[in-house]
């Protein structure tokens, strides 16, 4: 798509011609004690859920992000437009179901990851880690549930808590989702970064760090936090990676994270970009089977205010479910993007196509290389078995 | 939708729609979903039903694929990429590690590749070695033989 084409253009006339949106219910949380009282993470979870009413003037028409990808992920306007239909009459189709959202606004009085993790920390006594005499024990496989990157908030919502500088780049990756020139991390095999980070996830807990490791994840990825008070890597040593740096404290069972030197990306499925300044302050507690995280998000560049977020982790102790597995995304992807930007995939007769059925993949080069001998691309070598041993 | 039948006989079958494939990776899945890629590039408009034997399966995250040459009324033989869903959703449908092997006979249907290229996303697996599917939609379960 090129900026100013007629679809782009009906998108934007459509926002600009919104009305501001209207301020929504902020959930009631104590704010240095957030998880007093809570009994279930399902609780959890209600309490950032929201009524959402339809709104005929919503220009995401009532859409969720995930609504957003799951309705355009069959290239559905290529198919319309085959057919004659104008993108005009397509983007009427497209109606989401709407009902419910998620508040995206912090609940939380800070603007910065350092002032609310300092906040916490002054409330839990002033620790630097304060690990309990006894480790909750989250070590397992838990299957992850999230509301705002998990695609359950509208759209319209998210666009609110988009900074003015990055909403033409969330309108450029909305707009390529309804056209089906669909840009996800995973299509190509990279990460998918701290928006969609992980499905199944298994714990291990040790003595000074958690580890988490995201066997679902395009290249198997993993992170660590440390909670033994080490503090971050010092300035100068940091670099940015796609899930950053994490320390955490202990506030009695509860580990309050910071994340930070998170590269910014984008994960497509109707969400926006993040920066690379986004910072993240995470409070994780197990209740039962369950484990919350109550996440909020601070980027300055990217978001017009700190945004939070929910997940809630589910045991998966039993076989009941199929086995998280690992992912071979590297070595049996054929997916790209064409010339037009369009997603496309290569057929086994494309020269280009990487032969996933190949057993003996490194047969073919050797054979390569004994053609290139024989042809003169390569200096002449014999079998080294032919050679007589030399004294 | 248009429908094409490739492979040595026809063989009848229930409409599929990629609607109901997308409806079945919800199904199986919590609020988030193992989305890979989108499914832009198969043509959701047109089904093509190739007749023939299977060289190749991977079975593996994030796709499970096929492999499946077919002699076309040509002579020429031609082998087809079958794009299927990730393990979690392929086990819930009923297809596990040893459903499908090398040397099946098998007659599968697919949305194929809008560029023209010999590969699709499976809509429905029509039969191996003879025996009918009688599940729903993109699913396994093993019928008649015949």
């Amino acid at each position: 798509m090129t900026a100013g084409s007629p679809p782009q253009r009906l998108i934007l006339v459509l926002i600009c011609c919104w009305p501001a949106v209207p301020a929504l219910a902020q959930p009631d949380v104590n704010t240095l004690d957030p998880f007093e009282g809570l009994s279930s993470g399902t609780e959890w979870l209600d309490k950032f859920t929201i009524e959402a009413d339809p709104d005929p003037g919503d220009p995401f028409h009532n859409m969720t992000a995930n609504e957003w990808w799951a309705r355009t992920w069959n290239g559905e306007w290529s198919s319309a437009a085959a057919e004659g239909t104008s993108f005009e009459e397509f983007y009427a189709g497209l109606q989401g179901r709407s009902g419910n959202s998620v508040a995206l606004r912090s609940p939380y009085p800070w603007t910065s990851a350092e002032d609310h993790w300092n906040a916490w920390r002054q409330a839990a006594g002033g620790t630097t880690a304060n690990p309990p005499e006894t480790l909750p024990d989250w070590s397992g496989d838990w299957q992850t549930r999230i509301l705002v990157t998990g695609g359950a908030i509208l759209v319209r919502d998210l666009w609110a808590g988009v900074s003015e500088d990055y909403k033409p780049r969330f309108e450029q990756g909305l707009q390529a989702e309804l056209e089906g020139s669909h840009w996800w991390p995973a299509d190509t095999c990279l990460p998918n970064g701290y928006f969609r980070n992980g499905w199944s996830l298994r714990y291990v807990m040790l003595n000074d760090q958690v580890m988490i490791m995201a066997e679902d994840q395009p290249l198997n990825e993993y992170r660590v936090t440390y909670h033994d008070g080490r503090g971050f890597v010092p300035e100068g040593m940091a670099f940015p990676t796609w899930y950053g740096q994490s320390q955490g404290f202990w506030d009695g069972d509860e580990l309050i994270v910071w994340v930070k030197d998170i590269k910014g990306w984008y994960a497509g499925h109707g969400l926006p970009e993040y920066s690379g300044e986004l910072e993240i302050i995470e409070r994780w507690k197990r209740i039962g089977d369950e484990i919350i995280v109550d996440i909020t998000l601070y980027d300055p560049l990217a978001f017009a205010f700190p945004w939070h977020e929910v997940a809630l982790h589910t045991m998966r102790d039993d076989w009941t479910q199929p086995p998280a597995a690992h992912n071979e995304c590297v070595s049996t992807n054929n997916v790209f993007h064409d010339e037009a930007g369009r997603i496309a995939e290569l057929g086994p007769d494309d020269p280009r196509y990487r032969d996933i059925f190949d057993a003996r993949p490194w047969a073919k080069v050797f054979g390569q290389m004994e053609e290139a001998k024989r042809s003169g691309g390569l200096p002449e070598a014999p079998s080294f078995l032919t050679l007589s041993p030399t004294q | 939708m248009e429908r094409k039948q490739i492979g040595q006989k026809q063989v009848g079958q229930k409409l599929v729609t990629a609607a109901a494939a997308a409806l079945a990776v919800f199904a199986t899945s919590d609020m988030r979903v193992h989305a890979h890629h989108s499914h832009a590039m198969f043509d959701d408009s047109r089904e093509v039903t190739v007749v023939g034997t299977v060289a190749g399966v991977s079975y593996a995250n994030p796709h499970v694929y096929l492999s499946v040459e077919t002699t076309p009324s040509s002579g020429q033989a031609e082998r087809w990429s079958v794009e299927m869903s990730h393990i979690g959703n392929m086990m819930n449908r009923g297809v596990h590690a040893n459903t499908i092997n090398v040397g099946d006979a098998i007659t599968i249907s697919m949305n194929p590749l809008r560029s023209g290229q010999r590969g699709g996303n499976y809509t429905r697996i029509v039969s191996i070695n003879g025996v009918q599917n009688i599940a729903e939609g993109s699913s396994w379960a093993p019928g008649q033989t015949g």
